[in-house]
C-alpha cells in the first residue's frame, strides 16, 4: 500500500460519479452495451457519450461498434487499467470512510 | 450531509451497481437446473453395463449440457446488453469433462468424476461469483468423498440423486430471484 494520503490517490478521471457507476457496472460485466449503462446509471445518451469519452481517452474503458442487423450497437468494456483504477479508487474511498484522514487519529494504530 | 456520509453513499452506489449487473450477467441457476436435472435423469443408466451405461450418458449429456449453458449466456448477453465472456467457462467445462472422465477410468467408481465435478463447479462458482454454487459444489464434493471412503453397495445411484437434486432445488432457489428468468 502506498503511503500516499488516501486522497491524493483519488483519480480525477474516476472520481465522478457518473465515471465510477461505468466502470462498477463494467467490474462486473465483461462488456455492456451503451443502453445497458444508461439504464443502469439513469443517464442521457448525450451525458453517458460524454463520460464514456473521458474514460475511453484515458485508456479506462474500450469501445467497440457492432451491428445488429442494420441497428448499430455499441459496445464499452473496461481495459486492465480502467480495473485497476477501479479498484484503487475504492480502496482509497475505504479507507478514507475509515477515519485515516480525522484529524488527531494516528495511522497504523496502536 | 458530511463528507463522511457522502463517501459512504457513494460506496453503497457502487454496491448497488455492482449486485445488479452481477446478478443480471450471471444466472448462475440455469446450468445447476439444467445438470441437476441431467443428473437426476443419469440414475436409471446407473445400472446398465458396469458403469458404461452412465458414462455413455454423460458422453453425450455433458457437451450437450454444455452448449445449451452456452447458448443461454450468449442469448440472454445479447438481449440483455451486458455479458461474460465465455473463454474461461468454455476452459473449464472441457477441463471438468475431461477430469471428470480420467476420474473415472482411474478409480472405476462414480465417485473419482463426482470430487471432479465438485471441483470444477467450485470454479464455476468463482466465474459467476456464486456462493450459492460454492456451497452446492462443496455438499457434492463431501457426499462424494463420503462415498469413496465408505463404499456403500449404491454408491454412484446416491451420488447421482445428491447432484440432482441438491443442484435442481438450488438452481431453482435462485432463479426465483432473477428478475430475468
Amino acid at each position: 500500500m502506498s503511503d500516499a494520503h488516501p486522497s491524493q490517490r483519488l483519480d480525477d478521471v474516476v472520481h465522478q460519479r457518473v465515471r465510477l457507476g461505468i466502470l462498477a457496472v463494467l467490474a462486473e460485466a465483461d462488456q455492456a452495451d451503451f443502453g445497458f449503462l444508461k439504464d443502469a446509471l439513469n443517464l442521457t445518451d448525450g451525458n453517458l457519450s460524454r463520460h464514456v469519452q473521458v474514460l475511453e481517452e484515458a485508456g479506462y474503458v474500450q469501445v467497440r461498434k457492432t451491428f445488429e442487423g442494420r441497428r448499430p450497437r455499441t459496445w464499452i468494456s473496461a481495459t486492465r487499467a480502467g480495473r485497476a483504477a477501479f479498484a484503487s479508487e475504492v480502496a482509497a474511498l475505504l479507507e478514507l470512510i475509515a477515519g485515516v484522514d480525522r484529524p488527531g487519529r494516528k495511522s497504523g494504530g496502536g | 450531509m458530511t463528507k463522511d456520509d457522502e463517501l459512504t453513499t457513494t460506496l453503497e452506489e457502487l454496491d448497488r451497481l455492482r449486485m445488479h449487473t452481477r446478478a443480471a450477467v450471471h444466472p448462475a441457476w440455469f446450468p445447476l437446473v439444467l445438470f441437476g436435472l441431467l443428473g437426476l435423469a443419469s440414475i436409471p443408466f446407473s445400472g446398465i453395463g458396469n458403469g458404461a451405461g452412465i458414462g455413455l450418458f454423460w458422453l453425450v449429456a455433458g457437451p450437450a449440457g454444455g452448449v445449451a449453458t452456452a447458448r443461454y449466456y450468449t442469448k440472454r448477453a445479447v438481449s440483455l446488453g451486458a455479458g461474460v465472456r465465455g473463454r474461461a467457462y468454455a476452459a473449464l467445462g472441457v477441463a471438468l469433462f475431461v477430469g471428470a472422465w480420467v476420474a473415472g477410468f482411474i478409480t472405476q467408481s462414480a465417485a473419482g468424476p463426482m470430487i471432479v465435478v465438485a471441483l470444477g463447479y467450485i470454479g464455476f462458482a468463482r466465474l459467476d461469483r456464486s456462493w450459492p454454487t460454492a456451497a452446492v459444489a462443496a455438499v457434492l464434493g463431501v457426499a462424494a468423498v463420503v462415498v469413496a471412503v465408505s463404499d456403500p453397495a449404491n454408491g454412484d445411484v446416491i451420488l447421482a440423486f445428491v447432484f440432482g437434486l441438491a443442484f435442481t432445488v438450488t438452481g431453482l432457489v435462485l432463479r426465483r430471484r432473477d428478475p430475468l428468468a
